[in-house]
């Protein structure tokens, strides 16, 4: 499994996870995320295939809808809790830069309020 | 013009950027892959163009699905249609896309998960392949140790089926170790580079390796179809088999049969087959037909159930060194016979002057010779050694080679062969020529000083026919 069970998220990883708040079929997701980074990441399509397959096995994800092959999922419990988990991963790492190299100022709280 | 090509595929399943590589050039020089089979690739002509190929990798498919794809290979595509790949060809795991857009999002962008989604593709067919031959090339190792063969090395050497297992063997453990090593050594790196960079990592392939394996396939071939009657009706038999179990794999894909019945079935049809194999047609086949000089004669002795009849065939070979030629005797119903054998590495003759069977009151003198010419010298002396080491194991044997004076047979070196419990010598000889041994047993002879200088003018100088 890909970075020891997701205990941190690839970019690629982060993204598909985030685009899922909302339900969206797999195929749109590639669209989705070039639009939500602004085109900065792109997701290939057996990367996201993968991905998906990946994250629904760990309970990530869950299927909503089965049109044909188009396959609709959503975040799940679990999904919200590895993307809050990896967002105060970064922002510990963007506090500790703006801690010794931005001024000294804290500028975000991570998710318990700290 | 020609509008298909076959192709034979040098890659290593994992090689994913030698196959991309290749499949571009190809394309460049108008020929586009339309189906990947177990060893060939297959082209079909179109208009030479500048196309991007990408190899990916779908570990839930197997060799024994149905030909109909699943539906998720099915979504598979259709996410890489969305992307603008076209699925080229695709054999199991393996799928092989091309996209007419340089710039087009490639299949894979996370090496992290295509590390991971490789290895769990190649654990499927490619590694397991692998280690099973590595474990078979062992075992067949151990098995020739274990089994003494290095007594049996020039006889091993001379002839075509054993001199091939001893080529293959090698070569099996070469393909396995090369491709497990080459295989292991790629995913080590390429786990670090994209936990630790994110960094794709390029693959490679042995292509010589593969080469090598192939060629010695049709050497194989080759020299089975071009042995005796008896190697090419084997070998034939045991290529029907195969092929009966590949028929019936291939028919059950067609079918749509699920993979797990095609699996359970083709084992049944698999064990079936080596039944019938074994029970009904080997031992049918180990009865060679008697050869075109063979003069049959029958041979009626008394047994349990009273008297019997067998035929029994005598030969009339023309031999380098009669009996005649040592001794005076008035037996006059020889079967003089010789079998020739020879690989690149060692020639073997055989050749015997007996008596028939039932004759066994005449006490007619005989005489039997083996004579092996090795043509390669650093293997001479595990040769010899092999032959002298014959008789070495004192559980099975009373007999051990002595050496004796080789002056009076002109040889470089003589052993005369022992009988350990009464101390007295036998009847039988190792000589040493130069690269050529000779072991011959003169049953009934006396001899001297002129008689061992004739065997040596025989046989140590006799030249190959």
């Amino acid at each position: 499994m890909a970075r020891e069970k997701f205990q941190t998220l690839t970019e690629q990883m982060f993204y598909v996870l985030l685009c899922l708040r909302e339900e969206c079929c797999g195929m749109d997701l590639m669209t989705r995320i070039g639009e939500v980074t602004g085109g900065r990441v792109s997701v290939g399509p057996g990367t996201l295939y993968n991905l998906l397959d990946q994250f629904a096995a760990e309970g990530c994800i869950v299927e909503t809808k089965c049109e044909g092959r188009r396959r609709s999922y959503r975040l799940t419990l679990r999904g919200e809790e590895l993307l809050r988990g990896e967002m105060d991963r970064l922002t510990a790492q963007m506090n500790d830069y703006q801690r010794l190299l931005g001024g000294g100022e804290t500028p975000c709280k991570l998710s318990d309020g700290n | 013009m020609q509008a298909k090509r076959w192709e034979l595929n040098l890659y290593s399943f994992y090689d994913h950027t030698g196959m991309e590589r290749h499949l571009e050039k190809m394309a460049a020089k108008g020929w586009l892959l339309e189906s990947i089979g177990t060893t060939l690739w297959r082209y079909r002509r179109i208009e030479p163009q500048k196309l991007r190929f990408s190899v990916a990798y779908y570990p839930d498919a197997t060799e024994s699905d149905p030909i109909t794809p699943s539906e998720g290979e099915l979504t598979f595509w259709d996410y890489c249609a969305q992307a603008g790949w076209v699925r080229a060809a695709n054999r199991a795991q393996l799928h092989i896309f091309y996209n007419t857009d340089e710039n087009a999002v490639p299949i894979e962008t996370e090496a992290v998960t295509q590390v991971e989604t490789l290895h769990r593709a190649a654990k499927k067919n490619y590694l397991l392949s692998l280690w099973l031959l590595l474990g078979m090339a062992l075992f067949y190792t151990g098995f020739g140790i274990l089994g003494n063969s290095f007594q049996a090395l020039a006889d091993i050497l001379a002839l075509r089926g054993t001199f091939m297992m001893c080529l293959a063997v090698p070569t099996m453990f070469l393909v396995s170790l090369s491709e497990l090593i080459g295989y292991y050594r790629w995913r080590r790196r390429a786990v670090r580079n994209a936990h630790e960079l994110g960094r794709f990592t390029p693959t490679r392939s042995l292509p010589g390796v593969q080469l090598l394996t192939w060629l010695l396939l049709a050497l194989i071939t080759l020299s089975a179809l071009t042995d005796s009657w008896a190697v090419r009706r084997t070998f034939l038999v045991y290529f029907a088999a195969f092929f009966v179990v590949r028929l019936t794999h291939n028919i059950l894909r067609r079918m749509n049969a699920s993979a797990t019945v095609n699996r359970t079935v083709t084992i049944i049809v698999d064990i079936l087959v080596c039944l019938v194999l074994f029970v009904v047609f080997l031992p049918r086949l180990a009865q060679e037909p008697p050869p075109p000089n063979a003069e049959p004669y029958e041979h009626t002795y008394l047994s349990m159930g009273g008297k019997k009849t067998v035929t029994e065939y005598a030969y009339h070979d023309p031999l380098p060194l009669y009996v005649e030629d040592l001794t005076e005797t008035d037996y006059d119903r020889y079967s003089c016979k010789r079998e020739d054998s020879s690989t690149p590495l060692v020639t073997r003759q055989i050749f015997s002057q007996e008596t028939r069977w039932g004759d066994w009151d005449s006490d007619a003198p005989e005489l039997r010779c083996t004579i092996y010419d090795i043509r390669l010298a650093p293997l001479f002396a595990p040769c010899l050694q092999g032959k002298l080491n014959e008789y070495a194991d004192r559980k099975w044997s009373m007999l051990d080679y002595r050496e004796a004076d080789a002056a009076p047979w002109g040889a470089d070196r003589a052993w005369q062969l022992w009988d350990t419990e009464d101390s007295t010598p036998c009847d039988s000889w190792l000589l040493v020529y130069g690269r050529r041994i000779v072991i011959i047993d003169l049953g009934g002879i006396e001899m001297d000083g002129a008689r061992m200088a004739l065997v040596g003018e025989r046989l140590g100088g006799y030249a190959e026919k």
